[in-house]
């Protein structure tokens, strides 16, 4: 193997980086934006790329943080894990019932927006819009070292983009394969609408890893208004309120600290304290009328700050009673009229929800949402630590995290991105894998992040393999762009 | 309506939430429909893909005009805004215009909030895959998850999404926005249905971030601190504006443009649609403008919520690497760091010339179209056209005739007659220029021409139309008054007047006529009438002194542009049946015969704007129209299609203007 040629000349040089750790965290959901916090808040450069930067932070599919298993303290312990700007954003956006139940609610929406801000203000953490269609291992090559300062690991995009790092972090939830079926219709993609990863799919299934099939199911949404009689349910409605509301309160009681990284203990603690104390909130009862008022007191968003979302939420659960099992209603956010009906055994059909009483009952309102089954792949060729088994490669840059790595909630994605991102840190630290001989005798020009190789090289062909890449890259959905019209 | 089980029945179907969508289902809800807005994604609704920045000159008198007429799109940037600028201030008030840089995130949820608290209205995530239509009239849309829903009227406001493709540099791949998935399936059924479909393509400039720029190299753009609105009922409260930068684009930035020209999607063919000419992409600059040694680049911020910086100036869709060395060879931006690549989308668009002056389409009834999907650019023109297809709709359900503005009365009427009559062959941009009556046109006074077109639709309630109405009065009461108080000529006001370098008084003179005086501004006329008058004439506000101020100055003018537009009125105005057999007149060229009876204009007016109409070719016409007027109409006239008030409308703000 000869020293990769520079194609474009010495201008690639100028944009390089120094010698630094740098990680590339590809795809910036759940998951992604808190294993870049983690690798960030541990003084690494980290890229966090996805396909579209106006999702970057989104939960995509239900509001709801956690499933009934996980424990209070489970939430609390997680969310305490979190940087300090990665967990404000959080306890802004989620709401925790008083009823008891762990069924923590997040406005999606407002986490995306503050996920979003909170990572663009860490240091050391960019984002960068890309397609990413293949991850590869650099062979390990005493020439090119001066030229990677030991950088072992790429990953390109759709558009010809190639990124070196230290080590990448798939966290691209269930995008690769991904195929969301809604009705009767397939559509791909792992989150909706979106373009799923099947080029990176395809790349990992060459380089040797195994899946296994995973099945996501997203309730419907329902315009509220679409639910005028849900007094007539025999539900039990409670309230839910803001976790940041709580937390504040228990701070400005204790006095004790205002470090962030307690509000675990602070959420323990005052999950305690309320479970002791019956008073603290009146059950409304069922209600007579969904009162967007409520929904809208604070007139959210009604400033250019983020901070005017209501203090409470309603949340409506039916007791398992009901044939097909459980459900639970709650707002999708506050800035929407739709609500999530979490269908926790079997799914709901617009004939089970009560119809306008005044309308027609041939004319159920229709879901704003439909219900939908998101199917993708999951890595299993994985180490406990979400570190990638590959046959040839004894040493693996790339880890997995988040859905793509097994986690079945936001909560877990969040849980498996801080795992993640703490491993790869430590992996880095390690002296084997920075390989400090190179970087400390390195007076070669800076490595670089990117390097348009691809446009500069012969335009002929795009799709044929890249000899300098290795055997098997063929970007599958890679084209040349259609000449004209077809 | 009833429907059968599986499906829903809807008066307006709306199919797609971006700018243009979003004032179609409004404005049919308000109206009192039963409507639904179909999109791909719920969570993407109003998004702005390309600039976050609403109005500017041409565009701000559109959105001016939305507002006036009970649209959204004025009131929510006043929501989301994060700058705010009056534009072309030193010139004349025909040009001025808001212009308003806003948070996209809070632009986006601001709207999704109007959407959601208005009754009526159903928001549908879906994909749109077929229309159903039977007798040439619109039934049903057929969504990809099998569901089917029944509506008198739909609009298509589909933006960038009909086979949307992206491309920068020689690749590309199917998206309508990048990351979405395009909408492939519905394109093909308009094919089908006889609508003929066209490629025009669009870009977006690269995103930088802004920790990375070099503020201090570059020229800080400030908004203005008074508190200024798109919308006439509201001001919102002051808040702290984020200030754009200005830089420009150097000799080493051409250069390297130019070396990589053969890497140009618009060099290398691989996007076939035709772009914008108005908003040029760097590499389309570098080519047609060689000797210029600069172009203009805007930082402006996305939001506040976000780092990233919009390079306005910049749009192209090299490839990535010629993007960061271009944005590297600019002042200030030599160590930006490229967040989002520049890329260009091409889609399908339907030739506007198949659409009514109600923005429906003449093959299908009740199928209306808005926004980019027409062949225009921008989120003013897509809304603006949105709200009116959104109300052509409604009046469509309802049985009732369409809703038109003309040329006269709007830069709505001049946006779509030029569409429908002219057609476009790249995407179409508002400027005041293509308004013949423009001093007429204002920014200032949209809500005096239209607002009461508004309440008469239903989507302006009467107290919002009492503010106007009191505005007006108020202004009458002054303009009054400054007829009635005279300007002495003594010697303190001929020194004054002298002094402010304006012709001297030989005789008293009323105040108004004063005014009209270009070097006599109002402070000065203060100074120059009485005590007790001044007292009388200082309170009138801002707003009124600006009116009082406009109207003195150029009344010559505007009673020009009036004469003109009252001469015209009676050819402009004259409809032509719709089954009027073009062939069958002697006299008409070939040309116009071939041109007519294609576009099947309305009115005489539109015909004669028609590309390839000659004005002898208009007299025939009107020779034979007169003609069959006094004889009989004919069954030509489907009421339900044509614009009855077209001659009997209210003059509106133009009339008003003079009295």
């Amino acid at each position: 193997m000869t020293r990769r040629q520079d194609p474009r000349g010495a201008r690639d040089e100028i944009m390089g980086d120094d010698a630094s750790p740098r990680v590339i965290v590809v795809g910036s959901g759940v998951s992604g934006c808190a294993c870049a916090a983690i690798l960030a808040s541990r003084g690494i450069h980290v890229t966090a790329m996805n396909s579209v930067l106006d999702s970057v932070g989104l939960p995509g599919y239900g509001p709801e943080l956690a499933a009934d298993a996980d424990s209070w303290e489970e939430i609390g312990n997680i969310l305490a894990d979190l940087p300090a700007p990665l967990c404000q954003a959080w306890l802004n956006a989620a709401w925790l019932p008083d009823d008891g139940s762990a069924f923590v609610v997040v406005d999606r929406r407002a986490v995306s927006v503050e996920t979003k801000r909170a990572l663009e203000s860490m240091p050391g953490l960019e984002f960068r819009q890309g397609l990413v269609t293949a991850v590869r291992p650099l062979p390990v090559d005493a020439a090119d070292r001066p030229f990677r300062m030991g950088r072992r690991v790429a990953v390109e995009t759709f558009f010809g983009e190639i990124f070196e790092a230290d080590a990448v972090v798939l966290a691209v939830g269930l995008a690769l394969g991904g195929r969301t079926e809604v009705g009767t219709q397939v559509i791909p993609g792992g989150r909706y609408g979106e373009i799923p990863a099947d080029a990176l799919r395809d790349e990992l299934l060459g380089m040797g890893a195994t899946f296994s099939q995973s099945t996501l199911e997203v309730g419907e949404r329902f315009a509220r208004g679409c639910l005028p009689s849900l007094s007539m349910w025999p539900l039990s409605a409670g309230q839910a309120i803001r976790i940041a509301t709580l937390a504040r309160t228990v701070l400005d009681e204790s006095r004790t600290t205002s470090e962030l990284a307690t509000c675990g203990a602070l959420l323990q603690s005052l999950i305690e304290r309320r479970a002791g104390d019956s008073t603290a909130e009146t059950r409304t009862g069922p209600m007579a009328e969904p009162t967007s008022a409520q929904l809208w007191n604070r007139d959210y968003p009604r400033s250019v700050h983020w901070h005017e979302a209501p203090e409470r939420i309603e949340i409506i659960s039916q007791p398992p009673g009901r044939a097909g099992g459980a459900l639970v209603v709650c707002p999708d956010g506050v800035a929407t009229a739709e609500v999530y009906v979490a269908n926790k055994a079997t799914p709901l059909t617009p004939g089970d929800l009560p119809g306008d009483p005044d309308s027609n009952a041939s004319d159920p309102r229709l879901a704003s949402r439909s219900a939908h089954k998101v199917r993708g792949l999951v890595v299993t060729s994985i180490d406990p630590s979400g570190r990638l088994v590959m046959r040839n490669f004894e040493d693996s840059r790339i880890w997995v995290s988040g859905r793509a790595a097994g986690a079945k909630t936001y909560l877990g994605s969040l849980r498996s991105g801080v795992r993640v991102g703490e491993a790869v840190a430590a992996a880095l630290a390690a002296p084997r894998f920075g390989d400090p001989s190179t970087a400390a005798a390195s007076p070669g020009p800076a490595a670089k992040t990117y390097r348009g190789r691809r446009a500069a090289a012969a335009p002929a062909e795009p799709g044929a393999p890249r000899a300098d890449f290795g055997a098997g890259s063929h970007f599958p959905g890679c084209r040349p762009a259609e000449k004209g019209q077809g | 309506m009833k429907a059968a089980r599986g499906e829903s029945a809807y008066d307006v179907i709306v199919i797609g939430g971006g700018h243009a969508g979003c004032e179609s289902a409004l404005a049919a809800a308000r109206m009192g429909c039963r409507t639904a807005m179909v999109t791909l994604h719920l969570d993407n609704i109003a998004l702005m893909p390309c600039n976050p920045a609403i109005g500017g000159v041409g565009k701000g008198q559109l959105t001016r005009e939305i507002d006036a007429l009970g649209g959204e799109q004025g009131r929510n940037t006043d929501r989301a805004f994060i700058q705010i600028k009056m534009l072309n201030t030193s010139k004349g008030p025909a040009v001025r215009a808001l212009r308003a840089q806003a948070d996209k995130r809070l632009y986006e949820d601001w709207m999704k909030v109007a959407l959601s608290r208005t009754p009526g209205l159903d928001l549908l995530q879906g994909e749109a895959v077929a229309l159903d239509v039977s007798r040439e009239t619109i039934q049903a849309v057929k969504l990809a998850d099998g569901r089917r829903l029944r509506a008198r009227s739909i609009v298509l406001a589909t933006g960038t999404f009909l086979r949307g493709k992206i491309v920068i540099g020689d690749r590309s791949y199917p998206a309508g926005r990048v990351g979405e998935l395009p909408a492939a399936e519905l394109s093909h059924n308009l094919l089908e249905l006889g609508l003929q479909l066209e490629r025009f393509q669009s870009a977006t400039p690269p995103r930088v971030d802004g920790k990375t720029i070099h503020r201090e190299r570059m020229l800080p753009q400030i908004g203005d601190q008074l508190p200024m609105a798109f919308s006439h009922w509201q001001v919102p409260e002051g808040r702290r504006q984020v200030p754009c930068y200005l830089t420009h684009t150097t000799s080493e930035t051409h250069e390297v443009v130019a070396k990589h020209l053969h890497l140009s999607p618009l060099k290398s063919g691989s996007v076939s649609g035709k772009g914008p000419r108005y908003c040029p992409s760097i590499d389309r600059k570098v080519i047609n403008f060689p000797d210029k040694d600069r172009h203009p680049v805007f930082v402006e911020p996305e939001g506040v919520t976000t780092q990233e910086m919009y390079l306005q100036g910049l749009t192209t869709s090299l490839p990535v690497f010629v993007q960061e060395m271009i944005i590297h060879a600019t002042p200030g931006l030599e160590a930006a760091r490229l967040v989002r690549p520049g890329y260009a989308v091409e889609y399908d668009y339907l030739p506007p010339q198949q659409l009514t002056l109600g923005l429906q389409t003449k093959a299908i009834r009740g199928l209306f179209a808005a926004g980019q999907i027409n062949g225009t650019s921008g989120y003013e023109e897509a809304a603006a056209q949105g709200l009116m297809a959104g109300i052509n709709a409604a009046l469509y359900a309802r049985d009732e005739a369409p809703f038109i503005l003309r040329r006269d009365q709007a830069y709505i009427g001049v946006l779509i007659d030029d569409l429908v009559t002219k057609g476009v062959d790249e995407p179409y941009r508002m400027f005041t220029s293509r308004a013949e009556y423009r001093l007429l046109l204002r920014h200032d006074n949209a809500g005096e021409r239209l607002s009461h077109l508004g309440h008469a639709l239903g989507l302006v309630d009467s107290a919002r139309l009492s503010v106007v109405e009191q505005k007006q009065n108020e202004i009458a009461e002054y303009a009054q008054l400054l007829d009635n108080v005279q300007v002495k000529s003594n010697e303190q006001t001929r020194a004054m007047l002298e002094s402010l370098g304006t012709a001297r008084l030989d005789e008293s003179q009323s105040a108004a006529k004063v005014l009209r005086r270009p070097e006599v501004s109002f402070a000065d006329l203060l100074r120059l009438v009485s005590t007790a008058d001044r007292q009388r004439i200082a309170s009138a506000p801002d707003d009124v002194v600006e009116q009082l101020t406009i109207r003195a100055r150029y009344d010559g003018y505007i009673r020009r542009q009036i004469t003109e537009i009252k001469r015209q009125r009676a050819t402009e105005t004259l409809l032509i049946p719709e089954d009027f057999q073009y062939g069958l007149l002697e006299g008409l060229t070939y040309e116009a015969k071939d041109k007519l009876s294609r576009l099947r204009p309305t009115t005489l007016g539109q015909a004669s704007r028609v590309p390839g109409v000659s004005p002898a070719d208009i007299s025939v016409l009107l020779v034979y129209l007169h003609r069959a007027r006094s004889t009989s109409v004919g069954p030509g006239f489907r009421p339900s299609d044509r614009p009855v008030e077209v001659s009997e409308q209210s003059p509106g703000g133009v009339a008003s203007v003079l009295d």
